[in-house]
Order: C-alpha cells, then sequence, then structure tokens
C-alpha cells in the first residue's frame, strides 16, 4: 500500500530532491506497516533474529536519506535503533535490549506518521 | 572536461535518487543506478563502454557491497578503476574489509555534498592519473623507433612523439643555423630532473623512458601557449627553446612544474620510482654580438643554469649576461 508523496517540500530542500522526497514519503507507508508487523511478531515470541534484522535493514535505509531530505529527527532516531539491534544481534542476544528498543521504534514510527 | 561514467549501486530507491539528484548538482550527469549487486555484474558485463568509477553500498542483501567490490576487481580492465563504498555510520567498521577487498575510498550515509564532492574529485584525480598513463604507454607502442636497449643514462634521448619534441642534435643545429638577428629573439631554458639517475637504476629501459615522456609532458603543460621545442640532453636535463619575449618568470616556471609533477605522486609511488625533482633555470640567451662558439654553447649553459637552480645560481648568471 503507499500513499501520493507530499506536494510540500521541507524547507530547503532543493528542487532537484523532489522527486527522492516523493519516494521516501511513498515508501514510508509501507515502512511503517513493515516494522509495525515485525515488532508484532517479536512481542508475540516469534523468532526474534530473524525480525529484528529486517527492522535493522529498514531502520538502515531510512536513517541513511531522511535527514538529507529535510527529516533530521526521523534519520537520528532511525539511526538509533538501527545500531541499537545491530549490536543486540552481534551479541547474539537480539532481545537483550528489547524494552528499552522497543519503545525506541514506537518514537520511530510515530515521527514517520506525522510526515505521511 | 569529460563527465566520468559512474556506476551507482545501491538497494534503497530514495538514497539512489538522492545521490543521483546530488550528482547532478555537482556536475555529473553520466550515472547510472541499479539496485543489486546481481544487476550490477549485469550492467558491467553488458556495458559497451567501461565506467571511470563505481559508488558501492556496503549493505546490500544477498551479495553485499565488500564482495561487489570484490568481484569488479577481479576483472582486469577494473584493477585500478576508483571504488568508493558508501557506508553508514553503524557499518563503519566493515570499511576495513572494503579495502582489504580493494575499494579506493569511501563516505558515510547521510549524504554530505562537500563530503561527496571531495570524494568525486579523488576520483577524478585517479582517473586523469590513469588516463594518462595509458596516453604514455599507447605513445611508446605507437613508436616505432623505440630503442630496446642501449639508453645510455648520459646521452640525449627523444623520450615522446610530439610535435614539440626534438632531438638535441637538431636543436644544436638548428641554432647554428639561424642568423644574427634571428638568434637574439630566441631564448633556452633548462630544466633538471636531479633525482633522475635514481630512477634509470631503478627502472627498466621503457620505463625510463615513460620516466622521462611524464615529465617532457608536464614541463610543455607549463610553457602554455608559447611556440617552442624541446630536447633531452641526457642525464635527465631537458632543453626548451622558444621567443625570447615569451619567457616565463623561472620561479613561477618551476613552481608549476613541481606542482603538475606532485600531482603524480601517487603513480610514480603505485610504480617504485622517486616523484621527480625538477629545477628550472634561468632562461638565458645570446646577445645580438655573440661569437659562433658562444651560441653553440647556449644550451650547454641552459643545462647548466638548471643544475645550479634558482636559488644558487643568480650570481653564476650575473656573469653570463
Amino acid at each position: 500500500m503507499s500513499l501520493s508523496a507530499s506536494k510540500q517540500l521541507p524547507a530547503g530542500l532543493p528542487e532537484v530532491l523532489r522527486a527522492a522526497h516523493d519516494v521516501f514519503i511513498n515508501l514510508t507507508t509501507d515502512r511503517i506497516l513493515q516494522i509495525e508487523a515485525l515488532t508484532v511478531a517479536i512481542n508475540k515470541g516469534e523468532d526474534p533474529e530473524p525480525a529484528a534484522r529486517e527492522i535493522a535493514q529498514i531502520a538502515h535505509k531510512i536513517a541513511g536519506v531522511a535527514g538529507t531530505l529535510g527529516y533530521p529527527d526521523i534519520g537520528d532516531l532511525a539511526r538509533s535503533v538501527e545500531q541499537s539491534l545491530k549490536a543486540d544481534i552481534l551479541a547474539g542476544a537480539p532481545l537483550q535490549n528489547w524494552s528499552s528498543i522497543n519503545p525506541a521504534i514506537e518514537d520511530l514510527l510515530d515521527a514517520m506518521e506525522e510526515v505521511i | 572536461m569529460k563527465d566520468l561514467r559512474i556506476l551507482a549501486v545501491d538497494d534503497d530507491r530514495a538514497f539512489q535518487m538522492v545521490l543521483q539528484g546530488t550528482l547532478a548538482q555537482l556536475g555529473y550527469n553520466d550515472v547510472t543506478s541499479v539496485p543489486s549487486a546481481a544487476a550490477a555484474l549485469k550492467v558491467i558485463r553488458n556495458s559497451p563502454q567501461l565506467f571511470d568509477g563505481f559508488l558501492l553500498d556496503i549493505e546490500m542483501p544477498e551479495v553485499d557491497g565488500v564482495e561487489l567490490c570484490r568481484r569488479i576487481r577481479a576483472m582486469s580492465v577494473y584493477r585500478k578503476t576508483p571504488i568508493i563504498m558508501v557506508t553508514s555510520l553503524a557499518d563503519k567498521k566493515y570499511v576495513d574489509s572494503a579495502f582489504a577487498a580493494g575499494a579506493t575510498d569511501y563516505f558515510t550515509k547521510p549524504l554530505d555534498e562537500i563530503e561527496l564532492r571531495a570524494r568525486l574529485q579523488v576520483m577524478r584525480q585517479l582517473v586523469d592519473e590513469r588516463q594518462r598513463a595509458l596516453d604514455l604507454l599507447d605513445e611508446l607502442k605507437s613508436w616505432s623507433d623505440l630503442p630496446k636497449a642501449n639508453i645510455k643514462f648520459d646521452a640525449p634521448l627523444s623520450v615522446i612523439s610530439a610535435s614539440w619534441m626534438v632531438e638535441y642534435l637538431a636543436m644544436q643545429n638548428h641554432l647554428l643555423t639561424l642568423n644574427r638577428l634571428q638568434l637574439f629573439g630566441h631564448a633556452a631554458v633548462g630544466f633538471t630532473v636531479t633525482n633522475a639517475s635514481e630512477a634509470f637504476r631503478l627502472t627498466d629501459h621503457v620505463g625510463y623512458i615513460d620516466y622521462l615522456a611524464n615529465v617532457a609532458t608536464v614541463i610543455a603543460e607549463s610553457l602554455k601557449t608559447s611556440p617552442f621545442s624541446m630536447a633531452h640532453a641526457g642525464q635527465g636535463d631537458f632543453v626548451v627553446l622558444t621567443n625570447r619575449t615569451a619567457v616565463s618568470d623561472p620561479k613561477s616556471m618551476q613552481e608549476e612544474v613541481r606542482a603538475g609533477i606532485a600531482s603524480y605522486q601517487k603513480l610514480y609511488n603505485s610504480l617504485g620510482l622517486p616523484t621527480p625533482a625538477i629545477q628550472v633555470g634561468r632562461p638565458v640567451s645570446a646577445s645580438i654580438f655573440s661569437q659562433r662558439a658562444e651560441i653553440s654553447s647556449l644550451l650547454d649553459r641552459a643545462r647548466m643554469s638548471a643544475q645550479i637552480g634558482l636559488e644558487d645560481g643568480q650570481n653564476a648568471q650575473k656573469q653570463w649576461n
């Protein structure tokens, strides 16, 4: 599912990045749904590692462009989620800090919902 | 300036577009973007033209950027092509393995225009250096009279087949054919590569000719538009004969030549050769009343002035003029 992109560019964003901005906004809707589904799966007690890896991968993509496209807060939140999840996966304990990562994911989702 | 032909690989469509938009803003318009290593390898294989450089995201599903870098490096035509990795701060730890796989450089996401510009300037420099080396190689291959052996360090040598390059003997003979007035209109400037003997010792004959050819080209570039002829007199000494009124200030010529040579430092390092240390002499010319013996020694005086150098040559120059 995807909604049409916002026509209002963030202040200061060059026109040359309009197309990238529109793609980012369109992808945001799908990504919110993906992250929500993966979070629900983890909270239900399913194998956390694949889900945590996938969330980290999505967060990685968001962190890579959000700041450039005028959403630095989303970029910071995504980076923090990505780094925390990767650190725990690397340590072999993907749910080690889930109690603090879960609220961070909720904050990221809230910030993403605001831009669509 | 030729546009760089770049292949960018990133699995995020939004980032691809950010990158492409930013590159276009910086004047790089010949950019192909693909979403995966598999797609990149397919494009590389099917492309009729070679790419000048690659921008590879490190974190990609299936084959990641580090592995893609390794596979590109394994292709002989891309053994030295600049490969710049793109990484997030969280993935910086993978940069070492990317360098081990043959990466040239990296920059981090989110994209910073200044950082990207700097990395692309490095890419441009490497592409230019490589092109220069290939041109020189072509020059040498096309030179049918390339001496296979018996190159002596002390002997004059025509090091590059360019319209302005002449045999040293031909230059001497040319001077002798000029009448007094014509001669008065000429000036000779000496350039010497003070560490040429080291390069001669470290490389083979073709390598040494290549080494001198590069120096000759850099000198020629520093002379810009004035008509001139150049000869290599042996021992790493070059003499340029040009119009007396067109001669530039030797100090600024020396600075320009040294800067030109410095831009090839990486190339020399990779060849294991010393970067040519070049000294420029003060321009020397004949007076209207010069005797024949003085005319024939004009070129030797230019060489000597270069060997003495600008700093030490001030007093000596006064004696000659």
